[in-house]
C-alpha cells in the first residue's frame, strides 16, 4: 500500500472511531440550536436582521458552538485512542508520526467545519434577506473553517500533554476567551475567537461589519497560522517522543 | 450396594466441604457509616485530595480563580476607598458562574461517571449501602464542593470589606442581613449547578462525554435563552403571539436563572437581558428550584435502575 493509501486509511479509521454514535448525536443537537433560534426569530417577524445575524454568529456560533465542537472532536481523534490504549497498534506500524497527527487533525477539523459551517449557513439563510444571506454564509464558512483548524490543532496538542485535555481546552475557551479577553483588551491578541471574528468581519458583506472584531484580517490570519503551526509541530514532537507504555 | 453407587448419590444430592474460609467476626459499621465514608471520599476526590498532583491542578485552580475577583475588589477598596465597586455580592455569581460550571464539568464526571466506567458499582451496591444512598452521597459531595466555590469567595469579600472599615463591628451590624442573603442565594445556585452537572455525568460512563455534555448543555442553553429573549420587543411595543412568549426563553438559560435568583435575594435591578424579559424575581427562584429538583431526580432514577 502506497503512502497515500496509508493516509487515507488513517483518516477513514479516525472518522469511524471518533465521530461515531453518541458523540455525533450531542454535536448534532448542539448544531441544531442556531437553526432553531433563527427559525424562532423568523416566525416572530424579527426586526433588524443584520444585527440579529451578527449576534447569532458572534454570540452563539463563534463563541460557543465552534470551540465546543472542535474541542470535542479534536480531543477524541487522538485522545480517544490514547485513553483506550489502541494508540499502541497505530504506533507500532511503520507510519511516520507526523502523518498520524496530520490525518487526525484533518479529520477533526473537517468534521467540525462541516457540522458548524452547515449549522451557521442554515441559520444565516433563514434569518437574513436574500440580498445579504449568501455573502454572509461565505464569510462565516471561511471563518469557521479557519477556526476549526486552529481549535482542533490546539485540542490535538493538548491530548498529548494531559489526560484532562477537554476540560483544559474548555477552561481556555470560556475563561480566557470569554472572561479575560472581555476585560483586558490586550489579551485579544491571544484569542482564537478573535482570529475567527477578524476573518469573518473582513469578508462580511455589510460594511462596517457589526461583528465587533478587534483584529485586522491580516493579523487574524497571521496569528492564527502561527498558533495552528506551533500546536501541530508540538503535537508531532510529543507523539514522536511518545512511549508506547506511557499513559498520560 | 457398591462403592460406585454411594459416590453417585453424594454427587446428586450435593455436599458441602469446609474450605476453611473465615467468617467476618468484627463490628459491622452499617449503612450510615458507609454513606458517610462515601460522602467524604467523594468530597476529597472532588478536589483531587488523595490523588496525583495532576488531578488537583484543575479543581483547586478553578477554586482559586473564583477567589480572584473578591481579592481584587478588596485590594482596590483598601487602596482607593469605596468609590468604585465593580465586584459586589449581588453580581458575584454573574462573574464566577462560568467558573462554577467548569468546576462541575471537571469534577462531576469523577463522581458520576468513573464508577460506571470501571464497573465497580456492583461492589458498592452489594454492601450495606443502598442505591439511593450512593446517589445521595455523590450529590452531597458535589454540592459541598460547589458550596465552597459559591460561598467562600463571597464571605471573603464580605468579611474583608468589614475589616477595611475603620469600625468593623458597626459595619457588620449595619450589614447583618448579608450573610443570610449570601447563604440563601449561594445554596440555590450551587444546588442548581450540582443537579445539572451530576445528572448529565450519571448518564454516561465516559468522562469526556460527561464533561462535553455539561459544558455543551450549559453554554448552548445560555446562548439560546439570551438570544431568543433578545428578540422580545420592549414591554410597551405591541407583541405578536410569538413574541408574547419569547421573553420566557431566559428561563432556558441556567446561568441567567442563577443570575436572576441572586438579584432577587439582594433586591438589585436586573441587567439588560433580564430587564427585557421583565419577569418577577420569584420566577427565577422557582426555576432554579426546578432545575435542581429535575437534576437530583435524574441522578436518583439513574442510579436506581442502572445495571450493576
Amino acid at each position: 500500500m502506497g503512502r497515500h493509501g496509508v493516509f487515507r486509511q488513517l483518516a477513514v479509521l479516525t472518522a469511524r472511531q471518533a465521530l461515531g454514535r453518541r458523540r455525533m448525536l450531542v454535536a448534532l443537537l448542539a448544531a441544531a440550536v442556531p437553526v432553531l433560534v433563527a427559525l424562532v426569530y423568523r416566525l416572530a417577524g424579527g426586526q433588524d436582521p443584520e444585527l440579529f445575524a451578527s449576534d447569532l454568529l458572534n454570540g452563539i456560533v463563534v463563541t460557543t458552538l465552534l470551540p465546543l465542537v472542535a474541542l470535542i472532536f479534536g480531543t477524541s481523534v487522538l485522545g480517544g485512542e490514547i485513553e483506550d490504549g489502541t494508540i499502541v497498534y497505530l504506533l507500532v506500524r511503520p507510519v511516520a508520526r507526523r502523518e498520524i497527527v496530520a490525518a487526525k487533525l484533518l479529520v477533526g477539523a473537517a468534521a467540525t467545519a462541516i457540522l458548524v459551517g452547515i449549522s451557521a449557513a442554515l441559520a444565516l439563510l433563514i434569518s437574513l434577506p436574500p440580498s445579504l444571506g449568501p455573502g454572509m454564509v461565505m464569510a462565516s464558512s471561511v471563518a469557521i473553517a479557519w477556526g476549526a483548524l486552529i481549535y482542533t490543532a490546539i485540542a490535538v496538542a493538548l491530548t498529548l500533554v494531559t489526560g484532562h485535555a477537554l476540560i483544559v481546552g474548555l477552561i481556555y475557551v470560556y475563561l480566557w476567551e470569554g472572561v479575560i479577553a472581555g476585560l483586558f483588551a490586550g489579551t485579544r491578541l491571544a484569542s482564537v475567537h478573535q482570529y475567527v471574528l477578524g476573518v469573518a468581519a473582513a469578508l462580511d458583506p455589510t460594511q462596517p461589519s457589526l461583528l465587533q472584531a478587534h483584529l485586522s484580517a491580516a493579523s487574524s490570519v497571521g496569528l492564527g497560522l502561527l498558533v495552528a503551526a506551533a500546536a501541530t509541530v508540538f503535537a508531532v514532537w510529543r507523539l514522536a517522543g511518545f512511549e508506547v507504555a506511557e499513559r498520560p | 450396594m457398591s462403592a460406585g453407587g454411594s459416590t453417585d448419590r453424594v454427587g446428586a444430592g450435593g455436599s458441602i466441604y469446609d474450605l476453611g474460609y473465615q467468617r467476618y467476626g468484627g463490628r459491622r459499621l452499617g449503612r450510615a457509616y458507609a454513606f458517610r465514608s462515601l460522602y467524604l471520599h467523594g468530597l476529597a476526590a472532588a478536589f483531587g485530595i488523595g490523588r496525583s498532583t495532576r488531578s488537583k491542578v484543575v479543581p483547586i485552580g478553578l477554586f482559586a480563580i473564583a477567589l480572584v475577583p473578591a481579592l481584587i475588589e478588596l485590594g482596590v477598596t483598601a487602596l482607593a476607598g469605596e468609590a468604585l465597586q465593580p465586584v459586589r455580592l449581588d453580581n458575584y455569581f454573574s462573574l464566577v458562574g462560568t467558573v462554577m460550571v467548569l468546576f462541575g464539568a471537571a469534577v462531576a464526571p469523577e463522581l458520576g461517571s468513573r464508577d460506571q466506567r470501571h464497573h465497580v458499582l456492583s461492589l458498592y451496591f452489594s454492601r450495606a449501602l443502598e442505591r439511593r444512598d450512593y446517589a445521595l452521597a455523590r450529590l452531597a459531595a458535589l454540592l459541598t464542593a460547589m458550596l465552597a466555590i459559591a460561598l467562600i469567595p463571597e464571605f471573603v469579600l464580605y468579611i474583608g470589606t468589614a475589616l477595611i472599615h475603620s469600625d468593623p463591628v458597626s459595619y457588620l451590624v449595619d450589614h447583618a442581613d448579608q450573610p443570610g442573603l449570601i447563604l440563601g442565594s449561594g445554596v440555590l445556585v450551587a444546588l442548581q449547578a450540582t443537579g445539572v452537572a451530576l445528572a448529565i455525568s450519571s448518564l454516561t460512563p465516559r468522562r469526556a462525554y460527561a464533561t462535553g455534555g455539561i459544558v455543551a448543555y450549559w453554554f448552548i442553553a445560555d446562548g439560546l435563552g439570551s438570544l431568543i429573549a433578545s428578540i422580545t420587543p420592549p414591554p410597551d411595543a405591541g407583541a405578536s403571539h410569538i413574541t408574547a412568549w419569547t421573553h420566557l426563553a431566559v428561563l432556558l438559560s441556567p446561568s441567567l436563572v442563577g443570575d436572576g435568583t441572586v438579584r432577587w435575594f439582594f433586591g438589585t435591578a436586573p441587567d439588560e437581558v433580564l430587564a427585557r424579559a421583565d419577569l418577577a424575581g420569584w420566577v427565577y427562584v422557582a426555576a432554579a428550584v426546578v432545575y435542581a429538583a429535575v437534576g437530583i431526580a435524574t441522578v436518583l432514577r439513574r442510579f436506581g435502575r442502572i445495571a450493576a
